[in-house]
């Protein structure tokens, strides 16, 4: 189930909005916990089963790693519980990538798994991970509390598509939250914001991205045209996501840390990725890179360790080779930006740098779009404007459509809106327009939300695949 | 002040999801969507197996079909896509303030191989004796729109038709229609508009074309691309040419084994009102014109353009027999058709061309 569908909407978020205001705080997590059991079996039946067995053994292994005196012993049912929670996400993630690199080398010719991935594994994954690690290498205390070990992991506003939660984070609020009238206003606010990202822009924008391929005609400026409405799609998609759930999770009197903090505003790829998807970047920073050594290493190490680090993030983002050449192209752009250009960088005028990296992370979402290497050596040469013209009527019909569009787009990923919400709202007059302002937009929003979801035909969440 | 603000959007956001959720549980299902000309997805959908991964997918659908103003959303949706956003292409269709065109681009080569087969076969099953063998390729409207830079170029088609079909004759009727000769909100050409047309064909096939014709005027027409937008602005009339002979000829359903009219008025009321032509689309229909002893048959391939424009033609022939390939296996035809040496017509849109795949 999405966010962004009438079932959702209309009918799954008041049911269980209305069941947890009606119950005592002892059994508010309860509520929860079993809305998430509908909200995944609607989802995802075939798969529920995996997901109750992966958190159970972690809960139980989790209890009985601090009560082990014997290392030995301690390691081997930690390191063996981690092997099986990787083992199922390969399995069910990567089986048939790895059979794909195998049969590429002409050795052996295997078969393809008909499996299916379950919605939502990378993350619950990584979820699980980290509290097993934190219990173990940081020693923090276990949950002792079966159900609250269940509303963690699944709770379903951030179950099937982040962010990231970790337990550490989240732990005081299962047992003790402040629910309150303004936590669900800025919820709904939130959550109306997050829907108007997925449904009013990127589902608008997916439509010239999704039949980009199909145009005969591609220029130059066409090809630049959908890097830049990739770029949007991927971000309204999954920032919007991250909103709604953010928002959704407010409604029920938790706090989650912002997952994007307006990415394109960015004057580095550094700074990019300390914006961008923020759950999953210091996820991998303190279990993998910080591991590893992190940057008080030697130079060759440190570029080992980026390289590691961001191989991994292309391939947690999906089993093919775009996604690793993805993951590859930003460990380059990080290790130069690091040790070539860190002197010359500072040189250059700050929109320099800004455009500098969003050409480079503009074609970056070309890559990842690109899980045919034949269509996306075409479409980096078209980038570059090799064999193809500058511009035609073809390309201008598509400009012409998208434009409002874009400036639409544009407009939303900068944060002046936000700058403006709150510099008015620290004035009078500011303030009085928003307690009208505040109203209207939510119920406006909300309305024509609804028209486009009634009329859309293009709706899915980018992020679900991963 | 700011906690009855609070209060108040709370109440507001949760008072119209839960208000529209319920009166969508409440408010009777509606069967057909008679802007968007198809029928809608009935509650009995609900009835499918939980445990399929279709499951939700069947539900949306059905809550999408069934939501309460239902047509005034979409068109509030129409409203922020062409008024703001000033969008020219909605999910495949061009909106202009001449109409709303489906947008069919680019030229499919593959199709159209698997057309010239088809039409390859036919003959030689079929027509190897027929010595009158014509095609008229029928211009998709959109060839006539200069702002839609996504059509296919009529002339580049009707080249390859010709160069891979050189035994049958072909009529190029580009110039004897133009934007305003089609619907607005369909794809069809309006029959009244026909009689360039009408005079260019029956010139080439050496036919009388001296006939009157009255123009009758039926209903508002919202066409199949009507619920695209939902405005007004794209009302056209459903209007039609008659004379003695057609308001007299006997249209023969040859597989239901039924006789109908030229003009079924019956069909104003369906969900496609150009179902008012011939009654719809059917595998094989004919033409009788009682009045004309000139032994003279007809035999058309044909697609939907034809169903209003073949009308035209019944002064001069005794029979036309209208054959649609889309709905019958091209190997059956002889089950149900005699050939001998009849004028053969071929009638076919780009549109259909460029899919061709329906074609059996």
């Amino acid at each position: 189930m999405v966010f962004s569908s009438i079932t959702f909407l209309y009918y799954f978020l008041p049911i269980v909005v209305i069941g947890y205001f009606l119950v005592s705080s002892k059994y508010k997590n309860l509520v929860l916990f079993l809305s998430s059991i509908v909200f995944y079996f609607l989802t995802e039946p075939r798969y529920i089963v995996v997901l109750f067995l992966e958190i159970t053994l972690v809960y139980f292994i989790a209890l009985l790693i601090p009560r082990q005196k014997s290392l030995k012993w301690k390691n081997f049912i930690y390191y063996t519980t981690l092997g099986i929670i990787l083992l199922v996400l390969i399995i069910f993630k990567y089986s048939n990538f790895i059979i794909e690199i195998f049969n590429g080398f002409k050795l052996v010719n295997l078969p393809f798994l008909s499996i299916v991935m379950p919605i939502g594994i990378s993350f619950y994954t990584f979820q699980l991970l980290s509290y097993l690690i934190d219990v173990k290498v940081k020693e923090e205390q276990p949950c002792t509390n079966y159900i609250d070990l269940m509303t963690y992991i699944m709770l379903f506003p951030q179950l099937i598509a982040g962010p990231i939660i970790r337990y550490q984070d989240i732990k005081t609020q299962l047992k003790k939250r402040e629910i309150s009238i303004e936590k669900v206003t800025s919820g709904i606010k939130k959550f109306v914001i997050g829907l108007s990202k997925k449904v009013l822009l990127a589902n608008s924008v997916a439509y010239f991205v999704s039949n980009f391929h199909d145009i005969s005609s591609k220029t130059f400026v066409l090809y630049w045209l959908y890097a830049m409405m990739s770029s949007l799609q991927i971000y309204f998609d999954f920032s919007g996501y991250s909103d709604m759930a953010i928002g959704i999770s407010r409604m029920f009197g938790f706090d989650f840390k912002e997952n994007f903090n307006y990415p394109y505003i960015s004057c580095s790829i550094k700074e990019f990725f300390k914006r961008w998807h923020i759950s999953l970047s210091t996820w991998l920073k303190d279990y993998v890179y910080i591991p590893l050594g992190g940057s008080r290493v030697a130079k060759l190490k440190i570029i080992r360790n980026i390289l590691i680090t961001w191989c991994l993030t292309g391939l947690w983002h999906g089993a093919s080779y775009n996604f690793l050449l993805w993951g590859v192209y930003f460990a380059i752009l990080l290790i130069m930006e690091k040790f070539v250009f860190n002197k010359i960088i500072d040189k250059v005028p700050k929109f320099g740098r800004y455009l500098l990296t969003m050409f480079l992370v503009m074609i970056s979402f070309v890559i990842f779009n690109g899980t045919d290497m034949g269509v996306l050596v075409s479409d980096l040469k078209g980038l570059f404007g090799i064999n193809v013209k500058f511009i035609d009527e073809v390309s201008v019909f598509y400009l012409k459509d998208n434009l409002v569009l874009l400036i639409v787009c544009i407009i939303s990923m900068l944060p002046w809106g936000k700058d403006i919400y709150l510099k008015l709202n620290k004035t009078n007059f500011g303030n009085k327009l928003m307690l009208f302002l505040d109203i209207v937009l939510v119920l406006l929003l909300l309305v024509i939300n609804t028209a486009f979801l009634i009329s859309d035909n293009v709706n899915p969440f980018i992020y679900f695949r991963f | 002040m700011h906690k009855i603000k609070d209060k108040l959007v709370i109440i507001c956001f949760f008072g119209f999801i839960i208000l529209f959720g319920l009166l969508n549980i409440f408010v009777e299902d509606k069967k057909v969507s008679f802007s968007e000309r198809r029928l809608l997805k009935q509650a009995s959908v609900l009835s499918d197996s939980i445990f399929s991964s279709g499951y939700l997918d069947t539900v949306e659908d059905y809550l999408k079909d069934q939501f309460v103003g239902r047509d005034s959303f979409k068109k509030i949706k129409s409203v922020v896509e062409i008024d703001f956003l000033k969008k020219l292409e909605i999910n495949d269709y061009y909106v202009s303030n001449s109409g709303i065109y489906k947008i069919n681009y680019p030229i499919n080569k593959e199709s159209i191989n698997n057309f010239v087969n088809k039409i390859d076969f036919l003959n030689s099953k079929y027509l190897v004796n027929n010595k009158n063998k014509y095609f008229v390729l029928v211009p998709e409207k959109n060839n006539y729109v200069k702002s839609l830079p996504l059509k296919i170029d009529y002339q580049d088609v009707l080249s390859i038709l010709e160069e891979r079909l050189n035994y049958l004759s072909f009529f190029d009727i580009e110039d004897d229609l133009a934007m305003d000769s089609y619907y607005k909100s369909d794809i069809h050409w309006n029959q009244v508009y026909l009689l360039d047309v009408i005079k260019s064909i029956n010139d080439r096939m050496n036919l009388d074309s001296d006939f009157d014709y009255e123009v009758k005027y039926v209903d508002e027409f919202k066409g199949s691309y009507y619920g695209v937008v939902g405005s007004k602005k794209y009302l056209d009339k459903l209007e039609y040419l008659t004379n003695d002979v057609i308001d007299k000829a006997r249209v023969v359903n040859v597989i239901e084994d039924k006789v109908g009219s030229v003009y079924d008025l019956s069909k104003v009321d369906s969900i496609d009102m150009y179902d008012v032509f011939l009654s719809g689309q059917y595998p094989i229909l004919e033409i009788n014109n009682d009045f004309c002893k000139n032994k003279k048959q007809l035999i058309v391939f044909k697609d939907s353009f034809a169903n209003s424009l073949v009308p035209l033609l019944i002064n001069n022939y005794e029979k036309i027999i209208l054959v649609d390939i889309r709905y019958i296996s091209s190997n059956l035809l002889d089950n149900y058709i005699q050939f001998s040496n009849q004028d053969v017509l071929f009638l076919y849109s780009t549109e259909v061309i460029n899919y061709s795949y329906s074609l059996k």
